[in-house]
């Protein structure tokens, strides 16, 4: 949950930000091309995809842990 | 159990981080790398983030440039301030990379028939139709022929290392957006992919024929209908160079031949669409303007594209300094002028394409018979990568002609002109073209233009204006290439080309102006014999010259007005007819008032206008009563098209047979098709809301190279026809509008539907467009050094380092 909460954060502040400083009607056809989602809603999926990706490095740092604890 | 769990666990996620960082193709459909798109620091964001930077430096990786420096106006266009060639060609390579690399790879790959590597197997018959047409195998002979003169090829190398030193620093953040839409990674630019650009403009310009369609028409019609249905001359033509001159020359003998088969097993039951992109230009003489300097003017006509197919740049070295447009992929400016001279280009549209029945020697078909002996045919395998699936292999003959297709069981080859360069010197045409200071240095520079072959317009501070017709002209008999020829004697196709010096050229000609709008290049007295493809434009030159004539102390501002010029030639000379042979009795009050607005209209297809739309459905309405033979044939044969001034002239003979509508057993005449057509289009017209107008029906699109609607430019607001000088059509239009005054300083203007980066998250992606849409133009900047450059115009500087 750490990980998925830390990579979200980062994830979704950082594509959040970049759609603010640049042309937010880019973001807007974007969207149109991804099936007609708001700029925001990539945003959104960018948080999860960053908390997907934090949580699973989490998930496997810890089962890689266990795997070396049981073998030692 | 537990270490079952965390293998799976880890094996899962290494799993999903493979495919979210690398991409999946399932079947049809590939999955770009998701987590890479959507990743904040690389994927679009990233795109979006750096659209408008402009780096302060930029590497020239390892070579050795020195003191070259790059100054962007407000418009994001480069002015390359350089001390060579070398480094001109170098710089201007490495920025057209990095505002179009997406656009020459795509531009490249779509030529080559190399679409399938990176969309999958929905582009396969396209890249399979471009591999048949021997489009790679051009590719290589052209680069062949280039890499013969090392100075030249020198030349080409820095321009292509200019290209390749912007790819090779890229990472996958750096790179366009639709390389990570789509999931492939920019390759390498070289000669090749040089030439393909090239060939893709010969494809759109120099492709045109009709030889099938014509061939098959005249089997299927009498002698008597098939020159009534497809004329030679059009009486109303006003030739590119002016009717009368004289041809003080030798001409070359010629012992080639015609040989046309016209059997009727040679069919096609689907007529390609013929396609030909006209332009406008003109040029007036210094006596006939009113500040005494000579003024030229260009708008070539072709596709809308974003990017757009033009890169505006200024290139200035010791040797010369020139401003314009360039096609990125190709090296120079293209259009443009420099300090002493201007010149435009509009498309020659002569027929540069035949087709030759093979006649075999066995039935393997491994050998053919061409001047009474048994040639081997030749083969190539073409090999095309298809994403997600094993590649297609294809082996195709090539004989003396060409590359061999099979159409309706005939084997048929293909000649063009353009499978073949004969100049090394041709890739750096641009070059002699943008250091020309002179009517000799330029007439030297476009003798040795070979394709596309284009009336190229000259104007220059001297007072000098000309026109040459420059290309290779294939040297035919009379009526070769028009049908389809018997491929077992080599003298059955053209022999070579037109010496330059006999190709069609005028220069200050006494009516102090020369115009082109793709119309027949010459009157009849001009000695070799050429054939139109697929027609010659039956309008906008008898306008443009028409106006010209009546115009006197020019400026620049009307020139612009006749480059908007949205009056319709083809609606001068058919709407009076129209009006004259109506029935008025069969209109109802409602259908009178849209008659009598008709009856008032100025021709001018204005945007807003209602009295366009009606004419032209019921133009569109009369051709298709007029020739619904033709169209009837057509669901069964591929018969050529009626050109639609003939449907005009027709209107001279009221009673001919083809204005009988072969669905009803009444014998229609003229005045039978007119109000017929009439009443359809106020029947069409009428269901329409009160507000819609000329634009709506013109409907005007920009579209994006890829077909990405959402990246597209939709409804352009403006007037114009393609049969108007301002010949706006759905796809296209004038793509780049230029005015020159050639005074003591050079005043120029110009715009193109479109803008400078390719990037659609950048401001100058299209912010051209609605001031195009207005008829605007742009003063273009263009100070010889870097210290004379305005500082309220400067956007940004970037300087090469080692």
């Amino acid at each position: 949950m750490i990980g998925f909460c830390i990579m979200a954060i980062i994830w979704g502040a950082h594509a959040f930000y970049s759609v603010k400083i640049s042309n937010i009607e880019f973001f807007e056809k974007l969207g149109i091309v991804f099936g007609g989602l708001g700029p925001y809603v990539l945003c959104l999926i960018s948080l999860l995809l960053g908390g997907l990706i934090g949580g699973l490095f989490m998930i496997s740092g810890r089962r890689l842990k266990n795997l070396f604890n049981q073998g030692s | 159990m537990n270490t079952f769990r965390s293998l799976f666990t880890i094996l899962l996620s290494t799993g999903l981080l493979y495919l979210g960082l690398n991409g999946i193709n399932i079947g049809e459909t590939s999955i770009p790398p998701v987590l890479k798109l959507f990743s904040p620091n690389e994927g679009f964001y990233a795109t979006a983030r750096t659209a408008d930077k402009i780096p302060e430096t930029i590497s020239s990786q390892g070579e050795t440039l020195t003191d070259l420096s790059i100054l962007y106006d407000d418009k994001l266009v480069p002015h390359i301030y350089a001390n060579s060639d070398e480094e001109a060609f170098f710089a201007q390579g490495y920025l057209e990379a990095q505002h179009r690399l997406w656009q020459m790879d795509f531009l490249s790959r779509a030529t080559a028939g190399q679409l399938s590597e990176i969309v999958g197997s929905k582009a396969l018959s396209l890249d399979k139709k471009q591999r048949t047409k021997g489009m790679t195998w051009a590719a290589e002979n052209i680069t062949k022929v280039w890499n013969k003169n090392p100075t030249y090829s020198n030349l080409m190398d820095k321009y292509i290392e200019g290209i390749n030193a912007y790819i090779s620093q890229l990472k996958y953040k750096d790179y366009p957006l639709e390389f990570k839409l789509i999931g492939y990674k920019p390759q390498l630019w070289d000669t090749k992919k040089s030439a393909l650009i090239l060939l893709a403009m010969c494809q759109s310009l120099n492709n045109g024929e009709y030889d099938w369609e014509s061939t098959i028409s005249k089997n299927h019609f009498s002698e008597e209908d098939y020159q009534l249905l497809y004329p030679e001359d059009n009486p109303n033509q006003k030739s590119i160079i002016p009717e009368g001159t004289e041809w003080n020359f030798t001409p070359k003998e010629n012992n080639s031949k015609t040989h046309p088969v016209l059997s009727s097993q040679l069919r096609r039951d689907i007529a390609p669409l013929p396609k030909m992109d006209g332009s406008n230009n003109w040029v007036v003489a210094a006596s006939k303007t009113k500040n005494g300097n000579a003024i030229l003017c260009n708008d070539p006509h072709l596709d809308f594209s974003l990017p757009s197919i033009w890169y505006e740049l200024h290139i200035s070295t010791n040797e010369y300094s020139c401003y314009g447009v360039s096609i990125p992929g190709i090296s120079g400016i293209n259009i443009g002028f420099n300090e002493n001279i201007a010149w435009g280009f509009t498309n020659v549209g002569h027929d540069v394409t035949d087709w030759y029945v093979i006649d075999w020697v066995d039935d393997d078909k491994t050998h053919y018979w061409l001047d009474g002996k048994k040639v081997a045919i030749e083969t190539r395998i073409e090999i095309i990568n298809i994403k997600g699936m094993s590649p297609s292999i294809d082996t195709i003959k090539y004989c003396h002609w060409g590359p061999i297709q099979e159409i309706n069981g005939n084997d048929i080859a293909m000649r063009w002109l353009s499978h073949q360069s004969m100049n090394p010197t041709e890739q750096l045409f641009n070059l002699s073209l943008n250091k020309a200071s002179n009517i000799e240095e330029w007439k030297e520079a476009v003798d040795a233009y070979e394709k596309p072959a284009q009336n190229i317009v000259f104007a220059s501070k001297d007072g000098d204006i000309a026109l040459n017709v420059s290309g290779n002209l294939p040297l035919r008999a009379k009526d070769q290439g028009k049908y389809i020829e018997m491929g077992n004697d080599s003298k059955n196709g053209w022999n070579g080309f037109i010496p330059k010096a006999h190709n069609p050229f005028s220069k200050n000609p006494e009516r102090q102006f020369l115009a082109s709008a793709n119309q027949m290049t010459t009157d009849e007295n001009y000695p070799y014999p050429y054939n139109g493809a697929p027609y010659f434009e039956d309008y906008r030159g008898q306008y443009l010259i028409d106006q010209l004539y009546k115009m006197d102390e020019i400026t620049v501002e009307d020139m612009m007005q006749l480059q908007l010029d949205n009056s319709s030639q083809r609606a001068i000379y058919a709407l009076p007819q129209f009006l004259r042979l109506i029935d008025k009795s069969r209109l109802n009050p409602e259908q009178i008032k849209v008659l009598n607005s008709l009856a008032k209209w100025d021709y001018k297809y204005e945007a807003d206008s209602k009295d366009a739309l009606h004419f032209q459905e019921w133009f569109i309405q009369y051709y298709k009563n007029t020739w619904d033979e033709i169209q009837h044939l057509k669901d069964s044969i591929a018969v050529r098209s009626v050109e639609s001034w003939v449907s005009i002239e027709l209107l001279k003979d009221p009673n001919n047979k083809y204005f009988d509508l072969i669905k009803t057993n009444k014998k229609e005449t003229a005045k039978d098709i007119v109000t017929n057509s009439f009443l359809e289009m106020y029947d069409k017209t009428s269901k329409l809301d009160d507000n819609y107008t000329w634009v709506d029906r013109k409907a005007t699109k920009v579209q994006h190279l890829a077909r990405i609607e959402a990246f597209s430019y939709h409804n352009m607001q403006n007037g114009g026809v393609a049969n108007a000088l301002n010949a706006m059509r759905p796809g296209g239009g004038p793509s780049w509008r230029m005015v020159v005054e050639l005074g003591e300083e050079m005043r120029a203007y110009g715009i193109y539907p479109g803008g400078q980066s390719g990037n659609p998250a950048s401001k100058y992606y299209n912010n051209m467009i609605d001031k195009f849409a207005k008829g605007e133009y742009y003063n273009l900047l263009f100070p010889r050094t870097e210290a004379s450059f305005p500082a309220d115009k400067l956007l940004a500087k970037t300087t090469i380092e080692p």
